[in-house]
């Protein structure tokens, strides 16, 4: 990886030099105080969810260098979150943080009373599990409030209808929404689709992506006193009502940008998977699914994930072309690394191109871009393109919880939704998934359910 | 002077200064050189040890120090790893760089006396391989639902008892980041390695710890004296040879790579310089050295009482020249948790930080209070 060249920049200089070079040019294109509201410019915050996350999120929303921004409002479910994560910003970003107790809503329509601080104009921050969004944007659009949400954005068919619909709702209300696939804003990545696009590495036939670690997103059953709603929205991971499973919340990255890459969204899936080594754990995810997406021109994409400590780890995405292939992901999000080679074993000798290193965090450049568009009034709208992402990770996690081939209009039109009534709960509701006669959370059961996912 | 002028460019560019001094080699390091040289040939356990002997006339000798030996862990699942342990033998040094060396930093003076113990100090950093294996028994996901308070409580009243340890949460992602079983355990944080050491020490019955900083830069220097430029104190005395002994800027592919793949320096220890950075055990403090000049020679120091971060020493794989100074001096930085999304911060890890590990170390004297028990130390 010598193509990486440094230029003599340490990585060190770079980060504290990024902030000023982005300042710099949001003063140069005199973008700061003309676009942006009437008697003053800052952009208010609101935080709904507030775990860590939500709250790197609101860090990175009051770190932008484009214009002033405050938190205002916080809602959680968890008085506990919600007071962590205060004491978290209010140490990092003290002079922007202006949340008095009673901007602090605690339960399942804090999101509203959040929200009802904030100006038409402003941002909310939507970091809850996903099962919740379509609830909060569907207020958001009412009150012409922005949206950073993070992904997933919806966690099957029915929820994805609804979102799509809203997603229109809002472009007609000129909304800027931002939704957390970050690689998208991540200039390597950007870099690299346009040197795909232009055919450095001839027609794409093949991708490929590795998300495999240890152990993860497995739960203990409910402690006895707690309130089992509470309890499932807390481990959300473990229930795919809430987040779509670890599938969704751990694959749509990567799905997401081999698509972008391809330039299409995938048709169809088919997959395998399984729990070899769950244990006493209640989740409903398989620990290894191996999924083959189809694109519409009949390539595909090979998904592989697994999460089983002392297997060969991975966490990378590549595309094979006609004339080349490209490296997408070298591990993790980020740094991307990207890089293009003449032949598919990406040997030195046969490097293209790398993007030189080292790079900004996406994680802060998404939320520069959506300010940025706020301010600007430049159309910004994510939330069809992170619907349907979320959709074509549902279809893979369908392919393999029931064992057969699954379309994009079969899991787009799928009759099972998983919690249909997310935005009537309240502290004292019965929990979305409700356990068998035997005492155990219902799983996926292949070949038998085949409609359905549990 | 016998530095080639190619390398004498190079370093005016980097350093960007006229009228570079480099300094002399030292004494020795001829038989230093032709001992390497000798365990190119394959005469490996016999050399390591006259090396050793030969290598430290010139530091002030005292007990005779016993030999080195190989350490064996065997997983629960019954994998054997196995890594070596070079004696140090005790003296004293002069720790920090002279003000006239060139890309010298403020806090590597004023440079004073240091008396350091006889110890035991790996010839590798911590592998992958290893500190997966540790990774694996103790992550706390594992633990989160069989009893986790109470492991938590029993691992506070007995430290040393290895199933009771509480390790890293989950990583993000993919521990390796991509990288084989031989090459160095990355991106933990200081608090990861020092578990890391407890489990080891659990499993061993051996109390395994971070070397300290002064421990560090007197085996970084292997018994030669003198500024702390690479080539003259390491490498024998050709510069050139560089390459030969360092993953650095200019030849590691931008990652790190399997240990012990260049030569040892003259103590038999592999990558001190480069690859990557090393945790020792001291907090960071830019007049650490000012407080320590105070006693003459400090003993066996272990740095700062308390502090905000702790040094990490050696450079790394994405390291130039000037960082490569045994008495070159690094610390956490905020910046190595920028790949971390969530806040608070993760205690364990350092996402996607390639360029951060350790080794590790133990003390000969077994009663050793100074600095064998640093294990409980709270971070």
């Amino acid at each position: 990886m010598s193509e990486i060249t440094k230029k003599g920049t340490s990585r060190r200089e770079f980060l504290k030099n990024t902030g000023r070079i982005a300042a710099t040019s949001a003063l140069a294109a005199g973008i700061i105080p003309r676009i942006y509201a009437a008697e003053n410019n800052t952009i208010k915050v609101a935080l709904i969810g507030c775990g860590g996350r939500g709250t790197g999120a609101a860090s990175e929303a009051l770190s932008v260098k484009n214009g002033p921004t405050k938190l205002v409002a916080m809602a959680d479910v968890f008085e506990n979150r919600l007071a962590g994560s205060y004491k978290g910003l209010k140490e990092q970003h003290a002079e922007q943080v202006d949340v008095p107790e009673d901007r602090r809503f605690v339960g399942f329509d804090g999101y509203k009373k959040a929200m009802d601080c904030l100006n038409a104009g402003d941002v909310a921050i939507f970091a809850t599990p996903p099962a919740f969004r379509w609830v909060h944007f569907t207020y958001a659009i009412q009150k012409g409030i922005n949206v950073f949400m993070e992904k997933p954005i919806t966690v099957d068919g029915p929820s994805t209808r609804k979102f799509l619909k809203l997603a229109e709702e809002s472009i007609k209300k000129n909304l800027k929404v931002g939704v957390g696939l970050m690689v998208r804003h991540c200039r390597g990545r950007q870099q690299l689709y346009d040197r795909i696009k232009s055919g450095e590495i001839g027609d794409i036939v093949m991708l490929r992506a590795y998300r495999m670690g240890g152990r993860a997103a497995t739960t203990g059953p409910k402690p006895g006193n707690r309130s089992e709603l509470l309890y499932q929205v807390q481990r959300f991971h473990s229930f795919l009502w809430a987040s779509g499973g670890m599938y969704s919340d751990y694959y749509i990255h990567q799905i997401d940008e081999c698509s972008w890459m391809k330039g299409v969204w995938p048709t169809e899936a088919h997959a395998i998977g399984g729990r070899h080594y769950r244990g006493d754990s209640v989740d409903q995810n398989f620990d290894n699914y191996s999924v083959e997406y189809t694109y519409p021109d009949g390539t595909k994409l090979f998904y592989y994930g697994r999460n089983m400590e002392g297997c060969q780890g991975g966490f990378s995405s590549y595309a094979h072309g006609t004339k080349g292939a490209a490296v997408i992901s070298t591990s993790a999000h980020t740094p991307g690394k990207v890089r293009t080679y003449k032949g598919h074993k990406m040997e030195k000798a046969d490097l293209i191109w790398a993007f030189p290193q080292p790079e900004q965090s996406p994680y802060q450049l998404e939320w520069d871009d959506l300010i940025d568009a706020i301010r600007q009034n430049k159309p910004y709208n994510e939330a069809e393109r992170g619907a349907i992402a979320s959709l074509v990770s549902s279809m893979g996690r369908m392919a393999a919880h029931t064992g057969q081939i699954i379309t994009y209009d079969q899991v787009l039109n799928c009759e099972q939704e998983f919690a249909p009534d997310v935005d009537k709960l309240t502290m004292s509701s019965p929990a979305p998934l409700q356990a068998g006669p035997d005492g155990k959370y219902p799983l996926p059961q292949p070949g038998i359910l085949k409609s359905r996912e549990y | 002077m016998l530095l080639p002028n190619r390398f004498r460019y190079s370093v005016k560019q980097v350093c960007n200064k006229q009228g570079l001094n480099l300094p002399d080699g030292s004494q020795g390091l001829n038989r230093v050189f032709k001992y390497v040289a000798l365990f190119a040939i394959g005469v490996s356990s016999f050399v390591v040890l006259r090396r050793m002997d030969v290598a430290c006339r010139g530091s002030s000798r005292t007990a005779p120090t016993p030999k080195g030996y190989t350490e064996i862990v065997t997983s629960k699942n019954g994998e054997k790893f196995s890594f070596e342990m070079v004696a140090v033998p005790g003296g004293t040094f002069v720790m920090g760089s002279p003000q006239n060396e060139p890309c010298r930093k403020g806090d590597e003076g004023p440079q004073h006396e240091v008396r350091v113990a006889p110890f035991y100090i790996c010839t590798t950093e911590t592998t992958l391989e290893l500190f997966l294996a540790y990774y694996e028994e103790t992550m706390s996901a594992k633990k989160e639902f069989t009893a986790a308070e109470e492991a938590r409580k029993e691992a506070e009243q007995s430290r040393n008892d290895v199933d009771a340890i509480t390790g890293p949460t989950p990583v993000y992602g993919d521990l390796t980041m991509g990288y084989g079983k031989k090459s160095p355990a990355i991106g933990m944080t200081w608090h990861n390695a020092m578990t890391f050491c407890r489990w080891l020490s659990g499993k061993t019955g051996r109390k395994y710890r971070l070397p300290t900083e002064a421990e560090w830069e007197y085996t970084c220097r292997a018994g030669s004296t003198g500024g702390s430029r690479t080539a003259p104190t390491c490498f024998g005395n050709d510069p050139n040879q560089l390459k030969d002994y360092v993953w650095y800027k200019a030849d590691s592919d931008g990652g790190p790579h399997e240990v012990a793949r260049k030569k040892p320096n003259g103590w038999g220890l592999y990558d001190m310089l480069g690859n990557v950075r090393e945790w020792v055990y001291d907090f960071y403090s830019p007049t650490t050295y000012t407080e320590i000049a105070k006693q003459s020679p400090a003993v066996n120091p272990t740095g700062p009482k308390s502090g905000e971060v702790h040094v990490a020493r050696g450079g790394a794989y994405d390291s130039s020249i000037e960082e490569l100074r045994c008495a070159a001096r690094a610390f956490e930085e905020k910046w190595w948790r920028m790949n971390d999304p969530q806040i608070p911060k993760s205690k364990w890890w350092f996402p996607q930080m390639d360029f951060i590990g350790f080794r590790v170390a133990t003390s000969i004297d077994p009663n050793d209070k100074s600095i064998g028990n640093q294990n409980n130390r709270k971070d």
